[in-house]
């Protein structure tokens, strides 16, 4: 985009979304490029690396399976750490999918149009691994199916007062969601893709799209389900990590037991969720050449949010510690100065540092506009949220009502394993999405293109228009 | 269509594909066998695991392999299936000899109880005792007669016709050339036995039996003999104690017969009873007795003898009130320690001796003045106990509370005789030694050279159940049968006698030792024994028709009468309630030679004590693993020993101890005591005397098995042996840094309650006035929900802080009964212990000067249990009958029940600790307790086998459960009963009773999850709580 162009507002005032001067069938050849062109250099390394990473991981469990959770580094008070760690981080990347699909789309924010399908699909991917960890952190995970609810000869039922139980139904009803809610989307473009291509590819690509031929009818069908989808995941986008907090706010363990944390984890998760959306469409953009697609626009957009939800998070922290000071609980104001200033005091203060302190640069346009800013602090922001869980879940155990219990947590590599781990099956999927899904929403980016094209005067007026005028 | 047979195989990587051995393997297994340790994989196995990995996700199940199971071809009459068959016996893990009741099933021990009826323990049994039982399992035991190369030390499989032929030959030529033989043993406690031995030495001439043991009592018997002229060690008779002044001796912990005095001990702790008695503790480390004290002196092991006979100046000389102030000798003895002198040289406040002498005046003829047998320097040990005696009798507790009557035949050991044994050795004055029951290679001071010494012995036998260190030394081991498989009797002390049977057939081709000796003595053909025929047992039993059953009086013939006494296991005659009563004589004359009052060591030497621990005592069951998980009562470190110094000493060496940080590395020190030095990790030890080290015995065994070799430092090394003595206190060392460091397994993170409602406690002054005093409750807890109903059996349990001393007999009993695995020291650093009952250790006050409770802390099966809610699939659910259920088969292991109970009391199974390697040591398993399989959380299930057992017989009669019918594991081998465990709805029922005592309160109350475990507070007997 030139100069003036930029200069160009929108019905609502803002910069134009989209280049107007592009066609729609631009929009759809360089959408389609990577997805029809043989994977670049830099795609098979990073492939190349996830699946590795996804291999040591599937030897780590598979060990871990026959030897036993003891490979890590958990101990008697310390019962979970990077296992559930890992499970909360995931699930809380998986929240700006959500949020960014359902809920900016009925607040109509169209500016998500170029971010929501990888950001769906980053949801799916991470939920998918999120979903490994509370398999694998049992001792016993071939009988992890126990946590379900199914009619046996046994009559052995679950219990239904667990937050374990909960987060069965929670996590599977917003991947069930989620996968409907990006499924539904893609279908116009897998439409798209089934006209441009030949072979077999062109019969995959035909049973995806489910027959779509874009007439008036299937859009209305399209609009209104998609518009459903969207009202039935809002709800999930606050109830998902809440129930994920339940697992430590209904417990009685001090640092755990608190009512902020519904509030707090999603607030969290919506944090981790968009600074995750940042790292993966930086790379993204630049990997397919899709600046013109993901403009600055967009991730400034984003960086506001996670300015925002930063600070929100920040507050949360600080409510914590005032309340935790101010109840007169002598085992919960403990549990507090011990996150601060005890043995995992390094941890608090990554997390602090890293999720309160390092947004604040978005406050300055240039530093919301900097890619390299945002790269970094998107980073730090994960690696943040990573440890504010670890805080959490890790300082509350390790000292807690009984000092004699009082221990300390050394992760071993094995620990370092599937945190590194967990990565590469995240990207291995997301990588192979990037490699045959578009990965930016066609039919809704041609939307928004007709209103640029609109709002620098490349189209005429309709007569509906004209007479308001 | 193609034909059916062209169809593409189909597969999901490569290893599927070609079908690795290794993927074959797992497709053909559903289970994949684990082991315990974690090791990190190696390269190639890391390989191997992403291959495995991916073929794991694509390979099917397969069924496990057969196993099968057979019944019996030809029952046994006596044994049932299902059905425990118990036999009276008596331990023989040391010479204090309680007796226990063996728990058999399907004809092999898996527990051992405390005999209620044997007057010696009544009903409780110590750790070690308990622990006892892993050593007959021990797969590191003999299994047949050994030669031993001495040169090499190697063990050479050997057969009886060998061992038997050249140990007669040796001591056949021995005889024919009036060599002297010499049979060497620890305290035997067996009258048959001993009668044995003296028959066996009869037919050489100039033969000896030395006794000899390693943790001695023998300065005691010296002074006694010194004193009243009768070399014997008295019974002390803690239950008539008002008050308890032990100088360095630890009588609750691992002095003479500590099941015998916790349990008299306790009888006097119970505030509830109207009076309470009063112990101090003049020590120079902090030992179990001193934790338990309501006062402690601290003091240098070299002061301990002039503090006693301060106490005597005072009673004596600066206010005359005792009968030996007449005497001149007495007084002239105790003249230059005036307190004046002796507390400014002790580092005492002013005052406090003649505090000491009030206090025991006040409470002369029931008072007890108890001195430990090594707690003095090897100069100082007789003296210490003249002065004790000296003390005793000028109170009026000699044949009080000071019982040489009813005397111990539990010490026998005499350091002098031991030492001139090694002299005469050293000489080459003796042909033949033949040595049973002691481990002097290991026990004895390097310095004494008692490996050097056997050089000069033509023929050396040990009787042992391994080749030990001293068997190394020796031409064969004849490797001897645990005590369960074997026959014999004991008399601890005058009027009780009881019996040794075997539960058992030997498991391996072993004998016992009594065997050998008839053996030996049937070869060699010429002494009294030569005579007689068939075995030990018919030797037992004929003394027993000659000796014992006519003194018996019994009406019965006699094999009725042997059957009863088996049945029983002991036989009591006379009462145990009285003392002597007529009080020996004091000898001043044995005043007379004690030691002039000793120099001050220079400033910056340090004083080392060595003290048997209560897990590992002198080392003797080394290899077994329960002990040596066991954590020390007071430091909680297990796995090894180290040099435990005072805080203040620890800075100004500038060395550090973090066993409760997260690194839990400890600085390494050299101990340096001149003729040896040892490099041990430090710990610092709250309550040690500045000047003082301490360090464990037991540790360091080199021939001990696979579980106990090298596991710490030998503390013996560091022992001195001057003037016929072994001393273990007192002696000057000196510490330097190595700058290296080492972890150390301690079970216990954090030292301090950090004022939570935990412990509560009081003095006896305040209970007086307010038994609730000390109880901070919350009054009611408002509740959203109605309580439980418990229509039938509520099962609860009381442990009385008072009573419980923290001897960790619970904790191997509960080890025992319900298989609960021993993890190793490596994780036990990572925190993962296995154990359900363990006894959480509390300082308070000054680190200095701290006071310590002992608490046990096990599942508290809460009515509103946290663990219960937030398990997912029902895996811990709650009964009927108030028990906190954990159904294992359920489990899938989320650690989520773990995480949110308060107490933490319940245990995850990191790895498979059921996979035993050994097969023996499974035949230790009780058959009654499911043994858990990896990945699922166990924890105290209250024993509910036992309540099961106890309600099936119940009903078998039909008849209600009796209170009492019911008894824990914990509760039966605890020595003082602190345990009370029993039905809560009963109202009658003991633990009914005490739930309602004023003392009650629970742990974490505030946060209502109404723990059936009702505590008890402590009384400490002192006048103020200090600030």
């Amino acid at each position: 985009m030139s100069a003036n162009e930029t200069a160009l507002v929108n019905v609502t005032g803002e910069p134009l979304l989209i280049n107007p001067n592009k066609t729609f069938a631009d929009v759809n050849a360089e959408v389609a490029a990577p997805i029809e062109r043989k994977p670049g250099r830099l795609w098979w390394i990073f492939f190349t690396i996830s699946v590795l990473l996804t291999l040591q991981f599937a030897a780590e469990i598979t060990y871990q399976i026959i030897k036993g959770v003891g490979i890590w580094g958990l101990n008697h008070p310390v019962g979970w750490a990077v296992d559930i760690t890992s499970f909360v981080f995931w699930i809380g990347i998986g929240h700006a999918g959500t949020l960014i699909s359902a809920i900016l789309h009925l607040f109509r924010q169209r500016w998500r149009t170029a971010i929501n399908r990888s950001a769906e699909a980053m949801t799916i991917f991470a939920v998918m691994t999120a979903g490994l960890f509370p398999l694998i952190h049992t001792g016993r995970p071939w009988f992890a199916y126990w946590l379900v609810p199914y009619p046996n000869w046994r009559y052995l039922w679950v219990n239904f007062r667990s937050p374990l139980v909960w987060d069965v139904f929670a996590v599977s009803t917003y991947m069930t969601i989620s996968i409907c809610f990006w499924y539904t989307g893609l279908i116009p473009d897998f439409a798209s893709l089934r006209d441009r291509s030949t072979g077999w590819r062109r019969g995959i690509y035909g049973v995806l799209s489910l027959g779509w031929r874009g007439s008036e009818r299937h859009w209305q069908h399209y609009e209104r389900a998609y518009m459903m989808l969207a009202g039935l995941s809002t709800p999930l986008v606050l109830s998902v990590h809440s129930i994920v907090s339940f697992d430590f706010a209904t417990s009685i363990l001090p640092g755990w037991h608190t009512t902020i944390f519904p509030p707090y984890f999603v607030a969290g998760a919506i944090f981790s969720g968009f600074a995750m959306v940042v790292t993966l469409l930086v790379i993204l953009r630049k990997v397919f050449k899709m600046e013109e697609y993901i403009t600055m626009h967009h991730l400034e957009n984003m960086n506001k949010i996670i300015l925002v939800t930063g600070m929100m998070v920040g507050y949360a922290y600080a409510t914590e510690f005032f309340i935790a000071l101010y109840s007169g609980n002598p085992f919960e104001r403990f549990v507090f100065l011990n996150r601060a200033g005890g043995p995992f005091a390094w941890s608090y203060w990554i997390m602090v540092s890293c999720n309160v302190i390092s947004p604040q640069v978005f406050w300055f346009k240039r530093f919301r506009r900097s890619l390299v800013v945002m790269f970094i602090v998107s980073l730090l922001v994960n690696v943040g949220m990573w440890f504010e869980r670890f805080t959490i879940i890790v300082t509350s155990l390790h000292r807690d009502f009984l000092p004699t219990n009082w221990s300390y947590y050394k992760p071993t590599i094995f620990d370092f394993s599937v945190i590194i781990g967990s990565f590469g099956f995240f990207f291995m999927w997301f990588l192979l999405f990037c490699r045959f899904f578009p990965t930016i929403s066609m039919a809704e980016v041609k939307q928004v293109l007709w209103n640029s094209k609109k709002a620098a005067g490349k189209v005429p007026a309709t007569k509906a228009e004209k007479i308001h005028a | 269509m193609s034909r059916v047979t062209d169809r593409p195989k189909h597969w999901t990587t490569l290893p599927d594909r070609e079908g690795s051995p290794e993927v074959e393997a797992l497709r053909q297994r559903e289970f994949l066998t684990p082991s315990e340790e974690t090791e990190h994989p190696s390269r190639r196995e890391f390989l191997k695991l992403v291959g495995a990995g991916a073929a794991f996700l694509a390979a099917g199940c397969a069924r496990k392999p057969v196993e099968k199971i057979l019944p019996y071809v030809k029952a046994p009459e006596e044994v049932s299936p299902g059905n425990a068959v118990w036999y009276a016996s008596t331990c023989e893990e040391c010479p204090a000899a309680c007796g226990v009741l063996i728990k058999t099933r399907e004809g092999r021990p898996i527990k051992l109880e405390g005999n209620a009826d044997h007057p010696v323990s009544r009903g409780g049994l110590c750790a070690r005792g308990q622990a006892s039982l892993l050593n007959l399992y021990d797969p590191d035991r003999l299994r047949g007669p050994v030669t031993v190369d001495r040169a090499s030390g190697k063990a050479q499989a050997s057969t009886w016709g060998t061992v038997d032929q050249r140990a007669s030959a040796a001591l056949k030529g021995a005889r024919d050339r009036a060599g002297k033989v010499v049979l060497l043993t620890g305290t035997l406690t067996s009258p048959t036995t001993q009668a044995l031995a003296t028959q066996f030495l009869a037919e050489y001439p100039g033969a000896e039996h030395v006794i000899y043991d390693a943790i001695s009592s023998d300065a005691i018997a010296k002074a006694q003999e010194l004193s009243y002229g009768d070399r014997c060690v008295p019974r002390y008779r803690l239950e008539k104690a008002d008050v308890l002044v032990t100088f360095g001796a630890d009588p609750l912990g691992t002095f003479l017969s500590p099941v015998e005095f916790a349990r008299d001990f306790s009888k006097r702790r119970r505030p509830e009873s109207g009076s309470m008695s009063r112990v101090i503790a003049v020590e120079p480390t902090l030992s179990l007795t001193g934790t338990n004290a309501d006062q402690r002196i601290i003091a240098r092991p070299d002061h301990l003898f002039p503090i006693a006979m301060a106490v005597a100046h005072e009673l004596l000389v600066r206010s005359p009130r005792a009968p030996q102030a007449g005497d001149a000798i007495a007084l002239g003895a105790v003249r230059p320690y005036p307190a004046a002198t002796v507390e400014p040289e002790a580092g005492l406040e002013p005052g406090t001796i003649a505090a000491l002498a009030d206090e025991l005046w006040q409470a002369r003829g029931k008072s007890l003045v108890l001195a430990g047998p090594q707690a003095a320097p090897a100069a100082h040990a007789v003296a210490l106990q003249v002065a004790a005696n000296l003390l005793n009798s000028a109170l009026g507790n000699e044949g009080v509370t000071v019982d040489a009557a009813a005397r111990s035949f539990q010490a026998a050991g005499s350091d002098e005789a031991m030492l001139a044994l090694v002299e005469r050795m050293r000489a080459g004055e003796v042909a033949a030694l033949l040595v049973h029951g002691a481990n002097p290679a290991y026990t004895l001071p390097a310095a004494v050279g008692f490996a050097e010494a056997t050089k000069r012995v033509p023929f050396v036998a040990c009787l042992s159940d391994r080749v030990d260190e001293t068997g190394r030394l020796a031409d064969l081991v004849a490797p001897t049968t645990h005590y369960l498989e074997s026959w014999n009797d004991h008399a601890p002390r005058p009027g009780v006698l009881s019996l040794t049977q075997p539960a058992i057939a030997p498991l391996y081709d072993v004998r016992s030792v009594q065997d050998t000796l008839l053996a030996w003595a049937r070869l060699t053909g010429k002494g009294p024994l030569a005579a007689t025929a068939g075995a030990y047992h018919e030797y037992l039993r004929e003394r027993w028709r000659a000796q014992v059953y006519p003194a018996a009086d019994a009406a019965a013939p006699f094999d009725l009468f042997w059957e009863g006494a088996l049945r029983t296991g002991v036989l009591a005659r006379g009462g145990d309630g009285a003392g002597s009563g007529s009080p020996r004589a004091f000898r001043g004359a044995s005043l007379a030679s004690l030691p002039a009052p000793g120099k001050r060591p220079d400033e910056g030497s340090l004083s080392l004590v060595l003290y048997a621990p209560v897990s590992m005592y002198d080392g003797r069951s080394a290899n077994n693993a329960w002990l040596q998980e066991l954590p020390d009562p007071v430091s909680k470190a297990c796995w090894e020993n180290f040099a435990a110094l005072s805080p203040k000493r620890a800075k100004s060496l500038n060395v550090k101890e973090s066993t409760d940080s997260p690194t839990m590395r400890c600085d390494i020190v050299t101990v340096d005591v001149g003729h040896a030095r040892l490099d041990l990790p430090v710990v610092v030890q709250p309550g040690l005397h500045d000047d003082v080290v301490a360090v464990a015995l037991g540790y360091g065994r080199v021939a001990a098995g696979r579980v106990g070799n090298k596991l710490g430092q030998n503390g013996f090394a560091l022992a001195e042996a001057t003037g016929g003595r072994v001393g273990m206190s007192g002696i000057p060392a000196r510490i330097t840094r190595t700058g290296r460091t080492g972890q150390l397994a301690s079970v216990q993170g954090h030292q301090y309650t950090e004022h939570r409602p935990i412990i509560f406690e009081t003095t006896y002054g305040e209970y007086q006035r307010d038994p609730q005093s000390g109880i901070e409750s919350h009054g009611h807890l408002p509740s959203m929900w109605s309580r439980h109903k418990y229509p039938g059996h509520k099962w609860g349990m009381t442990i009385d802080l008072n009573a419980c001393i923290g001897c960790a007999a619970c904790m191997i009993a509960c080890q025992s009964e319900n298989n609960i695995p021993v993890v190793g020291k490596s994780l036990v650093l990572r925190g993962r212990e296995m154990a359900w009952i363990r006894i959480d250790r509390y300082y308070s006050g000054e680190p200095e000067a701290p006071e310590v409770v002992h608490q046990a802390m096990l599942c508290q099966h809460c009515e509103n249990a946290p663990c219960e809610t937030v398990c997912p699939v029902l895996a811990t659910v709650h009964s009927s009958e108030g028990l906190n259920l954990q159904v294992y088969n359920r489990c899938v292991g989320t650690r989520y029940c773990s995480n949110n109970c308060p107490y933490k009391v319940r245990r995850f199974n990191w790895f498979d600790y059921s996979d035993v390697k050994e097969k023996s040591l499974r035949l230790v398993l009780n058959p009654d307790v499911t043994v858990r399989t990896k990945g699922v959380m166990e924890k105290c299930t209250f024993c509910v086998q036992r309540i099961r057992d106890g309600k099936e017989r119940a009903k078998a009669l039909g008849v209600p459960v009796k209170d009492g019918d019911i008894v824990t594991a914990c509760q039966q081998s605890c020595p003082t009963e602190a345990i009370v465990f029993g039905d809560m709805n009963d109202p009658k029922s003991k633990v009914a009773a005490m739930m309602k005592e004023a003392r009650g309160y629970h742990v974490l109350e505030e946060l209502n999850t109404l723990p059936s475990i009702t505590y008890q507070t402590k009384v400490r007997n002192r006048e103020e709580i200090p600030a």
